[in-house]
């Protein structure tokens, strides 16, 4: 199982960092009153949302793992976790979004699926 | 037509909201085949770490994750039971191995609590898949009963194009 490479920044940024809960509800409207609700699945994947700041090597670094230990970003790997350790991802619908920030720091904006 | 279910299973039937999930196992036999095939409506656990590989556990058997549609069949008194499988038509492969099957294979399908997986709350009679419809999108397969009530009887009879004679 490919690994998050040690060079690169081991957390997203704080500003535009969000977590969401894994949808896993099947709800039923009625005519009147409450919803009925159960869950669809027992597992399902979460979405986390955030951003990274990388230098020129960086960056080189973490495109070399997107595109060819990632096979263009469709393996699961091992991620740092906020709560320490490691959890298993896969990047989301759209790949890294890349912008400069200065001549030499690029900001990496991407979402990822927290596998169960 | 009643059932014998465990009342957790009722209980999640009929309550407003709850965590109960139902999951269906299918176990698929042929001749062809080395080992039967198990397939898991759920992604209960984790069941492999490399590949990363989902499924459920019940009675010491894994059933692999497959997100297969699964019509059950109606409890008609009438009609023999007919059930339906639809499946994603991701891999070509599918199609052909659905043009290579010579035989019917036999599917069985049971119906289990996730937080109890041991327990088959509802199994139904052995079905074999019948027909297989395909497109771009999906693949699906209608499983039906050897509904012995429909053969005719007798097996044989006088008709004028077996025995001319006799008209």
């Amino acid at each position: 199982m490919p690994t998050w490479p040690a060079s690169l920044p081991q957390f997203l940024l704080v500003d535009g960092f969000e977590i969401e809960f894994a949808e896993n509800r099947l709800r039923s409207d009625n005519d009147a009153g409450p919803a009925k609700v159960r869950r669809r699945t027992t597992l399902n994947v979460g979405i986390m949302r955030g951003s990274m700041v990388m230098d020129c090597a960086q960056k080189a670094t973490f495109q070399t793992f997107v595109n060819d230990t990632l096979l263009g970003g469709t393996i699961a790997f091992d991620f740092p976790a906020l709560e320490g350790g490691t959890q298993l991802v896969r990047f989301g619908p759209q790949l890294p979004v890349l912008k400069p920030v200065s001549p030499q720091l690029f900001s990496f904006s991407f979402e990822l699926e927290i596998l169960p | 037509m009643s059932r014998t279910i465990s009342s957790g299973f009722r209980q999640a039937l009929w309550a407003q909201e709850t965590g109960e999930v139902v999951a269906c196992l299918l176990t698929i036999t042929h001749a062809e085949l080395d080992a039967p095939i198990y397939i898991s409506t759920d992604p209960t656990t984790r069941l492999t770490e490399d590949p990363v590989t989902y499924g459920t556990v019940s009675r010491g058997k894994n059933y692999s994750y497959l997100p297969v549609s699964v019509v059950l069949p109606e409890d008609a008194t009438d009609s023999a039971p007919n059930a339906r499988l639809e499946l994603d038509n991701t891999d070509r492969d599918l199609i052909n191995l659905v043009r290579a099957i010579t035989s019917p294979a036999n599917v069985q399908l049971e119906l289990i609590l996730v937080s109890n997986p041991d327990i088959v709350e509802i199994d139904f009679p052995a079905l074999k898949i019948g027909a297989a419809q395909y497109d771009a999108q999906t693949v699906s397969f209608d499983l039906t009963i050897d509904a012995l009530f429909t053969e005719p009887f007798p097996g044989n009879d006088f008709l004028p194009s077996g025995f001319p004679g006799l008209f």
